[in-house]
Order: structure tokens, then sequence, then C-alpha cells
């Protein structure tokens, strides 16, 4: 299964998916909201909107460089996000105050991503894509 | 006199001293302000209290489970594995779904990096 987005909705365009989001309680994810890949990043960060929203476990701490310079200590919480037809995900991830969830490494080297940046275009699966690789246009 | 200075230390880690300081034998004691145990924003006490508790109880972790994960609840040990899932879903057995902090015994843990620097914590360095 794959999942097809267009990436219109940030200005400027971005790689963005929809995902369902829940507690780690077992209970399938159900939340929606959307997510934005950034492969920057090694783990996951949620809006902190959503660590009080689902009522999220703190797991321990985590120490990061973050961009622009600068060493952090941040808390950790545990998370269940489902990428619908896609894949589940049981993580531990970091509270920003981005409005969007930005899904890092942890989840994408899961994935087999294809982003198609003239045609606005992302397509995500679990599984390599059947056939020849997308055209990618003139370089 | 005790002399305390507060520096910059460079990537070379060499530092000029102040004409203050008198030549010959001194000892010399390095602070950081990294620390671990700083407060975090929004996180609750019980959290705060268990992180405590594991640097706390760390040195003798070290002796006997260095390289384990290991649950603290209560700011005692709960459960102890290789992985952290299994001892998560041990100690949420025990504990119920509550704060908790989850950690690898070790003298020092990695540092990621996170694309976003609006990342909620402290910043230490």
């Amino acid at each position: 299964m794959i999942q097809k987005r267009d990436s219109t909705a940030l200005q400027p365009a971005a790689p963005i998916i929809d995902v369902l989001l829940g507690d780690s309680d077992g209970q399938p994810p159900t939340h929606p909201a959307v997510a934005q890949l950034d492969t920057g990043a090694d783990r996951t960060v949620i809006p902190l909107d959503v660590v009080r929203w689902l009522g999220l476990q703190q797991v321990r701490t985590g120490q990061a460089v973050v961009a622009g310079g600068g060493v952090i200590v941040f808390s950790i919480y545990e998370i269940a996000i489902t990428i619908p037809g896609v894949m589940d995900f049981v993580l531990e991830v970091a509270a920003g105050d981005e409005p969007h969830i930005l899904l890092g490494r942890d989840v994408l080297n899961a994935l087999h991503t294809h982003l198609d940046g003239p045609g606005r275009m992302l397509t995500i699966s679990a599984h390599p894509p059947a056939g020849p690789p997308p055209s990618t246009g003139t370089p | 006199m005790p002399l305390e200075l507060e520096i910059d230390v460079p990537e070379s880690r060499q530092v000029t001293l102040p004409d203050s300081v008198p030549v010959g034998k001194v000892r010399l004691t390095v602070q950081s302000h990294t620390d671990p145990l700083a407060p975090l924003p929004h996180t609750s006490d019980k959290f705060e209290r268990e992180r405590a508790a594991f640097f706390r109880l760390l040195p003798e972790l070290l002796t006997t489970h260095r390289g384990k994960v290991v649950a603290i609840h209560n700011e005692q040990v709960i459960a102890v594995g290789d992985e952290r899932r299994p001892v998560i879903d041990e100690a949420r057995r025990i504990a119920g779904r509550v704060d908790m902090f989850v950690e690898t015994v070790a003298e020092e843990w990695p540092v990621e990096r996170i694309g976003t620097r609006r990342v909620v914590g402290r910043r230490i360095a």
C-alpha cells in the first residue's frame, strides 16, 4: 500500500503525509494529523499540544544538537503513529513548538519515499515500488 | 585566595589565564554548565523525581546493571532488561501507565541531531 500526498499545503511546498496519532496503549491511533518529513532529524518531533492532548507518558530524556548550534536536554514521550495503509509505529519522540509533526529518520528509515518536487507530490510505501523508478525530469 | 573565572573554552582547549593567577603549581577545577538534571519545562514532578533517582542510583547501577535498560518508578528499579520495549512493558505491567524513567545504565548517552531548533527542552551548552 502507498500513500500519495500533494505537498502544496505548506508554502513553500514541503513533503507532508497524513498520519493518525494515539497513545501507545495498544489501541489503534485515531487522531488525524499532518506530518512533515525531516530527513535531517534522528528522531521524530511532535507538537507539545499533542503531548497534552493525548496525555502521553514521559519515558526518558535525550540530548540533542539543534539547528543553529547548542545542546539541549529534552523530554522523550512514547506515542503510536500510523501512516494509514503503510505502516504502524510505536516511537519515542521529542516535543517541540512546531505546528506540525516532523517525522525523523526513526520513521523514514523504515519506508520507501519518492519526492516529486516539480510535481509537488510525495509517494510513500512500506515496500519498494514495482517497475522502474518514476521519472525525475530534467535536472 | 581562590580565584573563580568564567571563560569560553575554544575547540583547541587552549586558554590564557589572567595575570592575577600566580606562576607555579596551582590546582584548577573545571566545571561545565552541562547539567543532565537541570529541570525541564513541561515535565511532571513524578518524572523529575524518577529522573533524579536514576542519576542518584547510577553509581551503584553501573556496578550491577551496566549496559542494561532499567525502569525507575517510585525512585526504585522495577524492571531490568536488554531492550527498551520489553522493559517498558514489564514496568507498566507493574506500575500502570504512569510517568517513569527508563534509561540505559551508562556513563554517557548519545547526542542526537534534531533538525528543528524549536524542540522544547533546556539548553545546556
